[in-house]
């Protein structure tokens, strides 16, 4: 088993495609629709073993959660990745999500579950 | 007796008809030389004398002047010229007017004995010439024999000298009277020659109408001749008018009324020429010439032509009546800068533009210069100042600048500012013309453009974002149908997933075209007759799924049929939107969706509790790209409400909206049955 993947995503139908294939890949899933959510997880359950990270969402956007988890100890070392529909996130977004590897969801599943692998050996 | 009176009448006789003689002689005499010259000859024949001298006093009086002389020798008329009148008792006798006569001159020590060497002893006489109760000179006879002069004898010399007088003092006035006029004549020609030198023409008039012109006024009225009769008005071939067109009656020219004693200040008057028809403008002024007693000989009229110079005022009126239209019809701001006299002249436009009086600047203490100054806005100030001097002084010949200026009403707009330096041959600048143009308009279209273009940018990224979404979804499961192992529920559950995001794509990709359309104008309708209420429950049906996993209630009132032409799928649209933004921002509060007809339109009823729209977002959701949140946030083209508007706008209806912030949003689409 390779730990829980906390998948943020306000698009369900997103969430489910993509839930059913991190499971198949291992993982056990846990989904959460917004920022709030996500935190509000985090707080109930602790730190899961990477998190993929949506930007566009309602209430509290990726931006707002990944300055949230940076400022707290105990999820700041959490392995993140961004996997936005956003465009135009490689240049100026990237450095503003502080470090997590982006992937686009244009991009392959392939290329999503290596950032996610690279993300959590390091 | 009688023979001594019969001499006697004898010799009157004789003696009439000599001094007849020499009285003819002298008549045709005319100069004072000619008369001495005749004198001589015939008073020595008619007497028989053997010298006859002519002697004038000099101008002091002093001295015997000969004139003309006949016998006597060189040496004794030089003697006598050296002679002192007043010591001559002979001589200063003649003067007081007496004749000395001597029937021997030997024994009268008056005379000069002398003679008697070369004319031996004889009668002398010395006459004085009188003429108008003066002595002018006298004449002087010498005899080579002694002889008595007979009364008669006297008589007729005093009358001969008299003779010999007035012939002396006419030929004298007449000499006068032709130096007179040789002096006049060269005086008048100086005059002429003077006057004809004079740029002005003038007139001299004399009361009886004759006139003399010099050159100049010759050339006004067009004719060559000096000397001219002023021509009563019926004859008069050339017209002068006054300036309002009036014809100069005779008594009203400036001449005549100068010649009543009246000085004329200059007028303006009009001359058309009768020859070549014409016209000068003239400027006239007179003034009478008076005698020494004061009397009004004449008038002296000096006339000014003024054609090319009013022509020329006339053109520089109309080029100064362009130039201020030019200055009056443009937007820019005129300025005109006098670095000597620190004045700073602007355009009537100063005001329009800037609403400033353009006389504000140079009522500034400190002058026009730091009026601008003062206006430019503080941040700019010293580096247009320093770009401005240094300009002026590299010796270029234009300056552009680009700075806020402060407008009347305080408010600082943004300006470009270009002007000219005109320098004098050291490179000086003597004058700063400039204009200023208020850049406000295309520096808001400016910023039109770029929100335009940041807006497309954005929509773009929102539809690229937005189809990305369902793809994405679309496409992992498509790979979960195609990898996992499924049963037949959760791959029928999947398929039907896929099916959701192919609808997903279609809807925005419809959305797409229908803004493409619409923005190129391209929007027709395709009119069908169906029930809106029905429309909507179908629209409620398709969507119950996400309401339901949006934890949102959704209640569909339509209790009875709404029948009318629309189009279909855009008012599925309309509703979809409508429905959609109510899930979207309703905060899973219920949703309630009612259609009736009111006064024969269709009415559609969309309404949310969630938080709502502020007022002043209400009207501005409706533009495209618009949305009351940001886009980070929420999903959709942002084109959702105006898209609607334009498709209920087509049918003739209306989608207005009722929100209070934090107490929900309510949409009413109104349609006419029919469309319009």
């Amino acid at each position: 088993m390779k730990g829980t993947l906390l998948f943020v995503d306000d698009d369900r139908d997103v969430r489910e495609a993509f839930g059913d294939l991190f499971e198949f890949a291992g993982w056990t899933v846990a989904f959460a629709a917004d920022g709030v959510e996500a935190l509000a997880w985090m707080a109930q359950n602790g730190a899961p073993a990477v998190i993929v990270l949506d930007l566009k969402m309602p209430r509290m956007d990726g931006y707002e959660f990944r300055r949230r988890q940076l400022a707290e100890p105990r999820w700041r070392d959490v392995p993140t990745v961004v996997f936005t529909a956003d465009a135009n996130v490689d240049g100026l977004h990237a450095s503003t999500v502080s470090g997590a590897a982006v992937v686009r969801k244009s991009a392959a599943f392939s290329e999503l579950t290596a950032a996610i692998d690279r993300a959590t050996r390091e | 007796m009688a023979a001594r009176s019969g001499g006697a009448m004898d010799e009157t006789n004789q003696y009439a008809h000599r001094i007849h003689r020499v009285v003819a002689a002298l008549s045709h005499r005319v100069t004072a030389a000619d008369v001495a010259e005749a004198l001589v000859h015939e008073v020595a024949a008619v007497l028989g004398a053997r010298a006859v001298a002519v002697f004038l006093f000099d101008d002091e009086r002093k001295r015997i002047v000969t004139v003309r002389t006949v016998g006597y020798p060189a040496g004794v008329l030089e003697r006598w010229s050296l002679l002192s009148v007043e010591e001559s008792p002979l001589l200063a006798g003649v003067r007081a007017g007496e004749l000395a006569f001597t029937p021997s001159r030997l024994s009268d020590a008056r005379f000069d004995s002398s003679l008697a060497s070369e004319f031996g002893d004889g009668a002398g006489v010395v006459a004085p010439m009188a003429a108008g109760g003066r002595v002018l000179g006298c004449l002087a006879l010498s005899f080579d024999r002694v002889r008595e002069f007979a009364p008669e004898d006297r008589e007729f010399i005093g009358t001969l000298a008299a003779h010999c007088a007035q012939s002396f003092e006419r030929a004298r006035l007449f000499e006068a009277e032709r130096a007179a006029r040789a002096a006049a004549d060269a005086a008048r020609r100086q005059l002429e020659a003077v006057l004809d030198q004079l740029p002005v023409g003038v007139s001299l008039v004399n009361a009886d109408g004759t006139a003399v012109i010099n050159a100049a006024a010759g050339a006004i009225f067009g004719t060559p001749k000096r000397r001219i009769d002023i021509p009563p008005l019926a004859q008069r071939r050339m017209s002068m008018r006054r300036l309002d067109g009036s014809v100069y009656p005779d008594a009203e020219l400036p001449a005549a009324r100068a010649l009543t004693g009246a000085a004329v200040p200059p007028e303006e008057m009009v001359v058309t020429r009768a020859d070549d028809g014409t016209e000068r403008r003239l400027r006239v002024n007179a003034a009478p010439v008076r005698d020494p007693d004061g009397v009004v000989r004449s008038a002296v009229t000096v006339f000014d032509d003024i054609t090319e110079q009013h022509r020329a005022e006339e053109e520089l009126r109309a080029s100064y009546r362009r130039h201020a239209a030019v200055l009056r019809a443009t937007n820019d701001v005129i300025w005109d800068f006098d670095p000597k006299s620190g004045m700073l002249h602007w355009n009537d436009a100063l005001e329009r533009v800037f609403g400033h009086h353009p006389d504000a600047a140079n009522q500034h203490p400190r002058g026009g210069y730091a009026w601008w100054m003062d206006h430019i806005h503080p941040d700019e100030r010293p580096s247009v100042a320093e770009a401005y001097d240094r300009a002026r002084r590299s010796g270029v010949d234009t300056w552009n600048g680009q700075y806020r200026f402060q407008r009347a009403d305080g408010v600082y707009v943004p300006t470009l500012d270009r002007c000219v330096f005109q320098r004098d041959e050291n490179g000086r600048v003597v004058r700063v013309v400039g204009a200023i143009s208020d850049v406000s308009e295309q520096y808001r279209l400016l910023d039109e453009l770029r929100t335009a273009v940041r807006t497309r940018d954005d929509f773009l990224s929102c539809a690229g974002h937005e189809l990305r979404t369902p793809l994405a979804a679309l496409s992992a499961q498509l790979l979960g149908l195609k990898q996992l192992p499924l049963d037949e529920e959760r791959r029928a559950h999947k398929l039907a997933a896929a099916e959701r995001q192919v609808a997903r794509l279609s809807t925005l990709v419809d959305e797409l075209l229908n803004v493409s359309r619409i923005v190129h104008g391209e929007l027709r309708l395709e009119r069908e007759r169906f029930d809106l209420g029905a429309l909507v429950r179908e629209v409620a049906a398709r969507l119950a799924e996400e309401f339901e996993r949006g934890a949102t209630a959704l209640e569909v009132v339509a209790p009875a049929p709404v029948v009318g032409r629309w189009d279909r799928l855009r008012i599925d649209l309309v509703v979809t939107n409508l429905l959609g933004n109510a899930l979207r921002y309703g905060e899973r509060q219920p949703v309630r969706v009612s259609v009736d007809e009111v006064d024969g339109r269709a009415r559609v009823i969309v309404a949310d509790h969630g938080f709502g729209i502020r007022h002043e977002d209400q009207e501005r959701i409706f533009e495209r790209f618009v949305r009351a949140v940001p886009s980070r946030q929420f999903g959709g083209l942002g084109v959702g409400l105006w898209l609607s508007r334009q498709i209920v706008d087509a049918h003739g209806g209306q989608l207005s909206v009722a929100s209070e912030s934090g107490k929900g949003s309510c949409f009413t689409v109104e349609l006419p049955l029919d469309g319009a």
